[in-house]
């Protein structure tokens, strides 16, 4: 179903790999996480990175590694999933609002522009104010956010693609309905909304990271990166790998969401 | 009984200055009444701006007048019920000219060619193949083009796909809207041929739509003159021009030996 | 009628990587008449208007010599190559629209042609502007001067870069496939107005098209050009009736007579 293998170079293949590498890490966290991630043990508090602790550990002697491998769920897991929810609820409002256009498309469209006025940082803020910090009304904030942004999108996406002669000529050749969306929208829309959705992907986990980092997101002691690194900047003289590792593996994951993304150029054959 | 019975068809479009104005109405039809008998080829010609496409959409039935009938095989295209208009659809297509946007970027020639077979037939898909291969065949393609995309295709060959695609499901009536005034000389003399051809042998009836008096008077058996929106003289392909309009466009016409020149002195 | 030389073009060839676009082009064009240019897409003749312009695209390279006036134009400076490049030689495209810049108005484009090749006031140049197009018959140029190009028509916008290039007087147009994108009654204004042009300035036309028709009504001399190749050159009338080349017999067998 995704015919992206043709399109891709070499720089966004070794990112897709590297990233699927990544989330396989991810999924099989608890089986191949060297200890326990949770596991206090004052008395190994700041060990030096060894065999049995790969990363050393951090302030309550939990084995950092291995707080790195779950995090990627709550990092790139998490992203994942507001990404698709957010596409998933994007695609019937803009489908709908593109459509019926009139009325409901002029609301849409101010209601829109007001909301994306407002810096995420400060829409997030206000909606974890009223529903109260933790990762599951982060997760719900963000997608709220993502999914305004994608259905304006798409409703441009749909309304560009409706105005084309060949939607005229496929409707003339009797396609209407779902026919029309699957075999005419579908395949035209596809190319450009993965581009969106891969780059806003290390966007999310940044966001993530940062809303966590400032305690609005994931409570302690779940090991997401940017609340192992607030978790350390107390640390940051003695002891700055707590911040640098975790703090490292946000870049690569985002840089590397950004190769595949900004090297896609849609080949239309 | 007609094929196709236009009666007073108006269009007006609405365009809004700003929030506070007023809605201002501008006419592209007017009072645009006519008919076309079965086996016709009825010429459409008039100069850019004289509503020629608009009246194409509305009697394929994709624009609404905003008042007016338009009746084809007896059915009131913009009243009909679903199954009714699912049969018009069967017997009304149509041939626009920019060939290339006409097309889904997206799909190769042969899925393009097939798609009126998968909603109007039940046909298996070898069928399909071969139904395809057929079609390709009628417009004087080669089979290997059926799994290319659209750009790699030459503008005449994009029109002879277009013109695969239309008459798919064998319809009565296509409507061909400049069909072939984006195409190099030879090219238009090649497909009017071909769709004289087509016309006989699968006893089609055309609506040719164009601003070139020349290729209209090739091919039509009756002409309608457009001007500014209005039906302005309609006559068989023989007669001569009286409309001022009509008069315009035929002096338009280019000569085909320097000897024809008109000397403006 | 003492012909006079304008333009030579001797043994042109233009390649990109590996394929020649033209192939040994040897063409001339005499003040006071137009040379028809006819092909098909793909013949190679708007490659050679650019040629002639030197602007041909920068991975093409091209050999031969172009002489204006007996001066080579693929060995002046950048310089004098502007300086013949809109004030001699005038180059009228296809699409009006895109010549033109969205966002300055007519009487912005007239100003930035002429002052680029004269020093003028501008009411000069709004007097040279509107007398040029009251002679292609425009009507309103005054008002028409304060008008974006997107406002205005096809077959206006045509007319009005037409205008633009009459006010240079230059000595030579070049008008590459001016009436394909205008209906018939636009096009025969147009072409009227080369006609027009051509009488009045003694300005030699080369009028490339890919329509037999534009070269009945226009041109004095005609050039075919088929797969790169200068393939049949002859003055009009023996063009159309004594055809030499496989050709042009065919593409004269295609003109829709009726």
């Amino acid at each position: 179903m995704i015919k992206l293998h043709k399109s891709l170079n070499g720089k966004q293949l070794t990112s897709i790999t590297l990233l699927t590498f990544i989330g396989g890490l991810g999924l099989f966290a608890p089986f191949i996480m060297p200890n326990d991630p949770f596991l206090v043990d004052v008395s190994k508090k700041f060990l030096e990175p060894s065999w049995a602790y790969p990363l050393g550990t951090d302030h309550l002697g939990r084995c950092i590694l291995s707080r790195i491998l779950l995090g990627i769920r709550y990092s790139l897991g998490s992203a994942l999933f507001i990404q698709l929810v957010a596409t998933f609820f994007a695609i019937w409002i803009g489908a709908i609002v593109a459509f019926k256009r009139g009325i409901i498309d002029y609301f849409f469209i101010r209601i829109c522009d007001i909301l994306l006025a407002f810096p995420t940082l400060v829409l997030v803020f206000g909606l974890l104010g009223i529903l109260g910090p933790s990762l599951k009304n982060l997760l719900l904030a963000l997608i709220f956010t993502q999914t305004v942004y994608y259905s304006r999108v798409l409703r441009g996406l749909f309304i560009s693609v409706h105005a084309k002669e060949f939607i005229k000529a496929a409707k003339i050749s009797g396609t209407s309905g779902v026919k029309l969306i699957l075999r005419h929208f579908v395949p035209n829309i596809k190319a450009p909304m993965l581009t969106i959705i891969s780059l806003d992907l290390g966007k999310v986990i940044l966001e993530i990271a940062g809303f966590s980092f400032i305690g609005l997101g994931v409570q302690a002691p779940t090991p997401e990166w940017g609340m192992m690194i607030s978790e350390g900047k107390q640390y940051i003289r003695l002891h700055p790998e707590l911040m640098l590792y975790p703090g490292i593996a946000i870049i690569i994951v985002v840089l590397l969401f950004n190769f595949i993304s900004r090297q896609s150029k849609q080949v239309d054959h | 009984m007609a094929l196709l019975e236009v009666t007073n068809v108006e269009k007006y479009y609405h365009q809004r200055q700003s929030f506070i104005q007023k809605k201002l109405e501008i006419p592209v039809l007017q009072q645009v009444t006519f008919s076309l008998q079965e086996g016709e080829c009825l010429g459409v010609v008039g100069q850019s701006g004289s509503g020629k496409s608009t009246l194409a959409r509305i009697i394929l039935g994709i624009e609404n007048p905003t008042s007016g009938i338009v009746r084809f095989n007896n059915v009131n295209l913009y009243q009909a019920s679903s199954k009714e208009k699912k049969g018009v659809r069967r017997d009304l297509q149509a041939v626009f000219q920019n060939s290339f946007n006409s097309f889904n970027p997206k799909q190769t020639i042969a899925e393009i060619i097939e798609e009126p077979l998968l909603n109007f037939e039940n046909f298996s898909k070898s069928e399909r193949q071969r139904k395809v291969e057929e079609l390709l065949n009628c417009v004087e393609l080669e089979n290997n083009i059926a799994n290319k995309y659209p750009s790699q295709l030459s503008g005449g060959q994009q029109q002879r796909v277009n013109i695969a695609r239309a008459i798919a499901i064998k319809p009565k009536l296509i409507v061909l809207d400049e069909a072939i005034s984006s195409l190099d000389m030879i090219l238009q003399k090649n497909i009017l041929q071909l769709l004289q051809s087509l016309q006989k042998q699968l006893k089609l009836s055309y609506i040719f739509i164009s601003h070139d008096l020349n290729v209209i008077r090739f091919i039509s058996d009756r002409i309608l003159v457009m001007h500014k929106g209005r039906l302005v003289e309609e006559i068989n392909k023989n007669d001569p021009f009286k409309h001022p309009a009509s008069l315009e466009l035929y002096d338009a016409i280019l000569p085909s030996h320097p000897w024809d020149r008109q000397k403006t002195c | 009628m003492e012909r006079k030389i304008l333009l030579q073009v001797k043994d042109l060839n233009v390649q990109i990587g590996e394929q020649e676009i033209l192939s040994s082009i040897n063409l001339t064009a005499n003040k006071g008449r137009i040379l028809g240019i006819i092909g098909e897409s793909g013949s190679g003749k708007s490659m050679l208007c650019q040629a002639i312009m030197q602007s041909i695209p920068a991975v093409a390279k091209s050999t031969g010599q172009i002489l204006f006036q007996n001066t080579d134009l693929s060995s002046v400076t950048k310089e004098s190559l502007r300086d013949y490049r809109g004030r001699h030689i005038s180059m009228i495209t296809q699409n009006p629209l895109v010549a033109f810049d969205s966002i300055q108005t007519i009487e912005m484009h007239f100003r930035e042609t002429l002052k680029a090749h004269y020093v003028l006031t501008k009411k000069e140049i709004r007097q040279i502007a509107i007398s040029a197009m009251n002679k292609v018959n425009l009507p309103n140029p005054e008002k028409l001067l304060q008008y974006y190009p997107f406002q205005l028509s096809g077959g206006m916008l045509q007319r009005v870069m037409i205008a633009l290039s009459f006010a240079m007087q230059p000595k030579l147009y070049i008008a590459d496939e001016p009436t394909t994108a205008l209906d018939t009654v636009n096009q025969k204004k147009i072409l009227t107005l080369f006609n027009q042009i051509r009488d009045e300035t003694n300005a030699a036309i080369i009028l490339v098209t890919h329509d037999l028709g534009v070269i009945a009504e226009l041109a004095d001399e005609v050039a075919v050009m088929y797969k790169g190749e200068l393939i049949e050159q002859a003055n009009v009338f023996d063009f159309f009736d004594a055809p030499q080349h496989w050709y042009t017999k065919k593409l004269l067998q295609s003109r829709i007579t009726f």
